[in-house]
This record gives structure tokens, sequence and C-alpha cells, in this order.
């Protein structure tokens, strides 16, 4: 187990040498000239030179990369805001742990709700129980989360004064995006759910627990769900990347000052090094809970853990089939 | 005369979808005495599985229909009963062994909890207790008890099928259905199976219904033998009545078309034609048209069943008014 | 004929016999006739149709233009001149979000299509070829999938800057990983049936077996593809017009509208839920069909 986690731990390097290369790519693209930038309006041509050379922008562009990556691993350095002249680091951490509780909450919320309509849905299939579902679920899918965000603080902030439109003062502040992005990732569970609960359920497996004599209820409870659940667990992986692209969006509709709005207000301030630098930390977050929750599925499943532990060499293949 | 345990009458199961009606079974008709095997034999779709499912109480929800008929355990009419007494029937009184050992093992759980669960669903015992009997099971069924932890995926094929006659045989019930338990097996572990199932039977008492299309393997185990087509029992008969004396036209195609290792055969003896389309099924008999005595009569309506000496039955009007 | 009568097959005989004649069976007639039966896949292709035909007849069906200003009639209530109300432009917002369908679907049609032909081509090229091009095809597109698609998105816009062309480019962009794997997926699933390994077999050329084999199985999967992905695209280009990414005024993409209409939340909220609503009947309209189209082409899926 811990060779197979070295192994992946391994695995990432290529991954974030590769996103850091693309983000970095998209830097040097931008117009502009970030060095009169930070010199100022009025700085002389001597100025804007000597700020370039302090920058190291006359250096060739795999050099500049070099040195991007050195500083980061080696000092944790992203470059400086345009803005605040402040190290893009100290700025982007303390915004972190709020857009990730704000998207871990999502992802609970919705996937708790998910789960629950897909089994409903796959356990009353084909009545009017199993339709409503999956419109109801497909309604919330359809909808952009800053729509429903909108629609919420209609409701909840304009009309009914409970919950605040804008901040993250207190605690009931998380509430509304938490419930936009959860809510729109509900039918990806529900379906998965559904399809996988369908699937384990014409087993035939589950024909030898009804051969028991064993309760309907007990067959979902302890034969169909905890196979069904694979698949959704895998899902989540993937629905953290959406949860957290949602929530880029949502942060700025409810005005939470987290890893998202600084993105978005660093993209209409034109402040290059903020944007491609806080794209880089959602990056790396993501490809780490992504093991994470692929380690986690190892876990539950105990096929997978005998193959990754006895033969490291055919735990792909297992896999893929 | 020993007592009668299972007494099947006239059932006839029908699949229904929108598109079409499959008539499985048309009209079968059996009894099991205590401590007897029954062979059930027949091609594929005749209806087997389906019979055997009617009598577990699992035909699929919504899709299959008993149209008519009575399935008697001890008396009473099993598909009268309400879902909760099916489920006190099903793996204490009747359990099945399913065809495919790989699939019929849940993944997620390990073997020793698969069998425990049979065992506190019907005997009043502590976890515990069960965990012990299902490590007894396992010991009785050639595995060694330790490996009660493994997962399926852990076990071959042949060892897999083991587990699932130990969950079958765990609550010792006194009727048996095995759905074709050795089809999907290597032929050596087929005869290790067979063998052992038999010496439990010896052991338990059980009485054991043997569905399969092996001919030799009924020849081997059974007391009774009921040859299937189409849904129905053509027919019905001690093991000597069938293997000594066939009488129907489809149980003497069967055999001329087992390969024999005497003789030396430039081709094997084939059945003419198809089997008949489940959803539209002649009004007269159903081997008709592949029959090789099929005369005048045999198109104009459906023969009856016709008892001969014995216990032998068969359908076919070759045999009417011969009683 | 049959052994028993019961009621199901009187049913179905009658059925049969309103049928006037035998017709061929195909893959595409049996999904179509899936797909029919589908009583929400009908009303997603109804609403789809719809659409279109509001995008295409913008012109005729628009009182206004969607640009047109008129300071004699700035924020106004829905009424009988304006059904949906004025901005406060005094521009009609009937009108704009009528012209906004056109807008909308033409840019998710362009980004579609985009993102089909660069990642579709990817996963095509990798699943057919295999081994070292697939290999390394793939491990790019993962990389590509560690950043999230809305904010890959963003971050290309802000280097390209704001207009259609560049909302494409950044749509292509970010789609591209799940465009090339979904495709990937199709073509390996084709690739890997026993068809292909028998046409292999009996020496069918490599040309004819893309095109005649592999493609008419996996076009299937790549329609239901295509009809979700429109959905997803008018998502991202709204949500990122909305918070002022990608396009600029006056362009009347609903996403736009919704920016523009937020300064006026309270006081006037139709200007919020007329565009909102079509974003939302849009995408559950692409969405039934799609999941129709699914249902029809796979039902074993369902």
């Amino acid at each position: 187990m811990a060779k197979y986690i070295l192994r992946r731990l391994v695995l990432l390097i290529p991954i974030l040498l590769g996103v850091s290369a693309i983000l970095f790519t998209l830097k040097t693209l931008t117009p502009g000239d970030p060095a009169r930038l930070l010199a100022g309006n009025n700085a002389t041509e001597e100025q804007v030179n000597a700020k370039r050379e302090e920058l190291g922008l006359n250096d060739p562009v795999l050099v500049q990369y070099g040195r991007y990556i050195f500083n980061f691993v080696t000092k944790g350095d992203l470059g400086t805001s345009y803005r605040s002249g402040k190290p893009i680091v100290q700025e982007v951490l303390p915004r972190l742990s709020t857009s990730i509780k704000i998207t871990f909450g999502a992802v609970i919320f919705g996937a708790c709700i998910g789960v629950l309509l897909g089994i409903i849905s796959a356990l009353k299939k084909y009545t009017w129980a199993d339709s409503l579902v999956l419109v109801l679920s497909m309604v919330f899918q359809s909808v952009p989360e800053f729509v429903i965000g909108l629609l919420l603080i209609l409701l909840f902030a304009v009309s009914w004064h409970i919950l605040p439109a804008n901040g993250i003062e207190t605690w009931k502040g998380y509430i509304m995006p938490m419930m936009c992005i959860g809510l729109s990732s509900i039918a990806n569970y529900t379906r998965i759910t559904r399809s996988s609960m369908l699937e384990v359920l014409s087993e035939d497996y589950i024909r030898t627990a009804r051969a028991k004599g064993q309760t309907e209820r007990n067959i979902t409870k302890k034969h169909a769900l905890r196979n069904a659940i694979i698949p959704v667990a895998q899902s989540i992986g993937n629905q953290i990347g959406t949860a957290i692209g949602g929530g880029m969006v949502l942060e700025t509709v409810f005005g939470v000052p987290g890893v998202g709005k600084y993105i978005v207000d660093a993209i209409s301030n034109r402040n290059y090094p903020a944007v491609i630098g806080g794209a880089l930390i959602i990056a790396i977050m993501l490809t780490l809970i992504n093991l994470l929750v692929d380690i986690s599925f190892v876990l539950i499943d105990p096929r997978l853990k005998t193959t990754i532990i006895s033969s490291n060499k055919s735990a792909p293949k297992k896999k893929a089939a | 005369m020993s007592e009668k345990l299972l007494d099947v009458k006239n059932l006839v199961v029908h699949y229904e979808t929108d598109e079409e009606v499959v008539e499985a079974v048309n009209g079968v008709s059996f009894s099991l005495n205590k401590g007897e095997i029954m062979g059930l034999v027949g091609e594929t779709g005749a209806g087997k599985t389906t019979t055997a499912l009617a009598i577990m109480g699992l035909l699929p929800d919504r899709v299959a229909n008993v149209i008519e008929g009575s399935i008697e355990w001890e008396g009473e009419d099993m598909l009268k009963m309400s879902k909760a007494q099916m489920r006190q029937v099903r793996g204490k009184k009747i359990s099945m062994i399913f065809q495919d050992p790989m699939t019929a093992l849940n993944p997620t759980i390990p073997v020793g909890e698969q069998i425990a669960e049979v065992v506190m669903l019907h005997e009043k015992c502590s976890r515990v207790e069960a965990m012990k009997r299902a490590q007894d099971m396992l010991a009785m069924v050639g595995i060694v008890p330790e490996r009660y932890k493994e997962y399926p995926h852990q076990f071959s094929g042949g060892m897999k099928q083991r587990i699932v006659i130990a969950i079958a045989l765990a609550c010792e019930p006194d009727l048996l259905i095995a759905d074709e338990p050795t089809t999907a097996l290597d032929v050596t572990i087929q005869a290790q199976i067979l063998d052992m199932m038999r010496n439990l039977q010896k052991q338990q008492g059980t009485s054991i219904i043997l569905i399969t299309h092996d001919l030799g393997v009924v020849a081997e185990m059974c007391d009774h033998c009921a040859v299937m087509y189409a849904g129905e029992i053509v027919e019905h008969g001690t093991v000597e009545d069938i293997f000594d004396n066939p009488k129907h036209p489809y149980t003497k195609a069967l055999y001329e078309s087992i390969p024999s290792l005497d003789k030396k055969v430039d081709r094997l003896h084939v059945i003419q034609g198809m089997v008949s389309d489940p959803t539209c099924l002649p009004t007269y008999c159903s081997f008709a048209d592949r029959c090789e005595e099929c005369t005048e009569a045999c198109k104009q309506g459906d023969p009856t069943t016709v008892h001969l000496e014995g216990e032998h039955t068969v359908k076919c009007f070759k045999y009417c008014g011969k009683e | 004929m049959a052994k028993r009568h019961t009621p199901a097959m009187e049913r179905i005989e009658k059925k049969n016999a309103k049928r006037k004649k035998e017709y061929r069976s195909t893959p595409g007639r049996e999904a179509w006739k899936r797909f029919k039966r589908n009583p929400t896949a009908l009303v997603g292709l109804v609403l789809v149709c719809a659409l279109i035909l509001v995008a295409i007849f913008a012109p005729l069906l628009a009182p206004y233009d969607y640009a047109e200003q008129n300071y004699g009639a700035m924020l106004q209530k829905p009424g009988p001149g304006h059904p949906f109300g004025t901005d406060a432009f005094g521009r009609d917002i009937f009108s704009r979000v009528i012209y906004g369908a056109r807008y909308s679907l033409l840019i998710a049609l362009f980004c579609t299509l985009a993102a089909l032909f660069s990642g579709g081509l990817l996963g095509i090229i990798a699943g057919y070829f295999g081994g070292t091009v697939d290999t390394v095809i793939m491990r790019i597109m993962d990389i590509f999938q560690a950043i999230p698609m809305i904010m890959m998105a963003m971050c290309i816009v802000s280097v390209l800057g704001n207009g259609i062309p560049q909302l494409v480019a950044a749509v292509m962009f970010c789609s591209m990983p799940t465009m090339a794997r979904n495709n990937r997926a199709a073509i390996l699933r084709v690739r890997g049936s026993d068809y292909i390994e028998a046409s292999e077999a009996i020496g069918v050329g490599r040309v004819r077996m893309i095109v005649r084999h592999m493609i008419p199985n996996a076009v299937g999967i790549m329609i239901i593809f295509f009809v979700g992905f429109l959905a997803v695209s008018i998502m991202i280009m709204s949500s990122m017009s909305y918070i002022g990414i990608g396009l600029s005024a006056p362009t009347p993409e609903w996403g736009l509208i919704l920016n523009e209409g937020k300064m006026y939340m309270t006081s006037a909220p139709y200007m919020m839920i007329f565009p909102a609503m079509m974003i939302m009947i849009t995408c559950f309209a692409f969405n039934l069909m799609g999941d129709g189209l699914r249902d029809a082409f796979d039902p074993r899926l369902k």
C-alpha cells in the first residue's frame, strides 16, 4: 500500500510540471509589459529597463520558467501581485481554506442528496417517483450555478432576509454558496448511483442473497449499496474539480473572499502573475485531492487492494477493465 | 411410500414485455418426495430455470407472471404465501445453487460472512455462533476454514462453487435446487462437485432438483428424471425408465445426439430444425415440427400426458389410448 | 398461435395489427423508435426545435433591435409595450432575450464543434492507434484535466481578451481533456468488439475499417456528446460573461444580460428572471434530448 502511494506521488511530479508549464506559457503570452506596469506610469525608459532586468524578463522563456519553478519549490514563491506588490502565495493561502471549506461542504451536500435520490430512483425504477427524481435532478443540472445563486439570493436574502447575500462574516454566509454548487452536482450523483444500483441489483449475487431469504431492505443496505457506491466514489474526484470551477463563479456572486474571487478579480485587473499563481495552487490542491480519493477508493474495494498489493504491474490494467 | 415434499401442479409462467409474450413454462406438473433426487433435463430455453425460480419465488418482478397452477410445499401453496412467509422458506427450507459461481458471490463481503448471513437469518444464534457454523460449512465443502475472512476473488471457480453450495446447505434445507451447478466448471472439478453434493445429500437427507442438460450427470445422480421441451415436461419417470426405455421421440433423439465412445460415427445425429419460438408456440404439439415420427394427429391438437407403467409418463400422441 | 392466451397477448396482437407494413430494422431506426417512446426526450426535442426557430427568426420575432437604446423608457416593468420590461438603457429585454437565443446558440454550436474537432480528433487518434501515441496524448490530457474547466477557460480568455473567437478558443481548450477521454473511450469500446476483430481477421483495409465499421458504431455515442456539450458550453459561456469575462456589451448573450441586470436585483428582479429562465430552458432542453439520445442509442445504459 505504501509503495502504491509512493508511486502515485512520484507520478504527480510530471503532472504538476505540465500544469505549471501550461499556465506559465499563458502568462508569457499575455499582452502588455509587466515591467512597465510595475514601474508605474511615470517611469522613464531606464527605470522600466532596470525593472525588466530585475524581474529577469530579458532572459529566454525557458530560463524564466526554470526560475519560476525553482523559486516555487525552494522558497514557495510564485512572484508578486502587480496590484498589491505582496507575494502571491501569501495572498492566496489564507483564502484557500475558505474555498476548501465551501468545496467540501458542497461535495458532501451534493453527494448525500444525490446518492439518496439515486437509490430511491433505482429502487422505484420506472415509476413516477423515478421520473420525478430524474427530471428534478436534471433541472438543477441545467441551471448554471450562478443562476441558482441569484435565485437563492432573491429568495433568502432579498425577500425573506434569512441569509446574508454577501460575505462570510458568519457561518450563515457559507450556506448559500455550498447549496448552489451542491444542487447543481446532484444530477451527476443521482445518475451514477441509479445506474450502478440498477446494475448491481441485477447481479447474480443479489439473487443469491434473495435465495437466502434476506429481506429487500437488507439486500439494498448490505449487498447492493456497498458495490454500487464504488463508481460514485470514483466520480467524486471529478466532481471536486467541477465544484472548484463553480466555486470560482459563486465566490464572485456571493462576495466570498476565496481563491476563486481572487483569480476573477485578478483577471479583471489584468494582474496576470496572480491569475497564474492562483490557478497553479488550485491545480495542485485538486491533484492532491484526487490522489486522496483514489487511495480511499482502493480501501473500499477489496479487489483493487489485493491487485495493487500483490502485483504492481497488473494493477492499472485491472482498473481499466 | 415416503411423504410428498413438493408438488407442482400445472404451472404456467409467461414473461410479458411491451413487445412480446414469452411462454416459458406451459403446464408443468411434478412432485418430489423426501430424500429424492430429481433431474430436470432439456435444451437451453426449455424453461428449466424458470421453473426453479418459480419454486423459489424469485421470478423477476413485473416481467414474469404465473398464469396458472400451484406449487405446494408440504401441502401449502407457496404462490399464495406472503413475501415474509416466502423469506422464511427461502434459504431455510428450500435453497438454490446458481449456474455461475463466478458472479453468485458478493465481491465486497468476505465469504465467511456470506455463509454466516444465511445462518443468522434463519437460526436464532449470535454472530459468533454463525461465524463458527460458517467455518464448519467451509470445512465440510473442503475449504480450509481459516480462509473465511477472504474475499470471493481470492478463490478459484471450483472453490467458489463449493462456497455457494456451503451457503445453500448451511441451514440444512429440505430441498436443494441446483441449477446447472457444474456447467461453468472444468470437467475434473465437475466430478468433485457432484460427488460432494451426493455425499452431502446422503448425510443430510436433502431432496435435490438437479437442473442440467447433461444426461450423463442425471444417470449418475438422480432417482427420477423429467425431460423438458418448450416449457413442457414431455417425459417423466425413474432414471431406469428414461434411460432404458425412452418413449418420447424427443428423448430418443436426445440420446442419439450423444457421441458414443464405443461406436465410430461419421456424423453425430442432429435434431432437425430449431427449438420452437417461445413467443409463438404452435397450438398443436410443440415438438411436431421437428419430430421424425410426426403424424397427421400431431398437427391437429396438443397431446395429453399419458401414464405408462409405474411412474413413467409421456406427452405424445403415439401412446394415446395405449394406457 | 399460442398454448394459452392471456390479456397481454391480445394487447400486443392488437398493436401489431395496427402496424401496416413490415419494416427493416436498422440500429438508427431502432434508436428513433426508442427515442419516440420517451416522453421527456420528445419534450427536449420540441424545445430545442423551438429555440432554433426563435434563433433563426429573431429579427421577425423581436419588436426592437437588441442594441436600440430608448432613454424615454428606462427600467420599465413588464407590460404591454415591453413584455419583459426594459433595462437601464431603455433596451427592450424581450428583444434582447430573443436575439440572445441567436448568439448563445450560435456561440455554443461553434464551441461544441471546435471542442469535438480538437478533443474528439485527439481522442479518436489515441483510441485508434493506441500504444505510444495513446500514452502521450492521454498524459497531456491528464495535465490539462488538473485545471478545472471553467478556470482554464477564464485564464485563456484573460490572455486572449474578450470576444467571440477568443471565447470559442477558450472553451475548446478547456474541454479538450473531457472530449478526448470520452471519444477515446467510445473508439476503444468499438475497437475492442468482436466484429472489429472479425473484420481484421478477414483482411478489411484500414480506411474501410474506420469508415465502414468503426464510425457508424461510434456515431451514436458522439451525437450524445455533441448534444450534451451544447448545454455545457452554454453554461460555461453564460457563467463567464456573468462575471464579466469573455464577451463584452452590447452582445445580447444571456449571461451578459444577467450581468447588466445584477445592479438592479432588488428593484427590478424581472431584468434577471427572464434571461435566467432562458438559460435554464435551453440547457434543460439539451440535457433532456441528450439523455433521451443516450437511452435510445444505448438502452443498456439506462
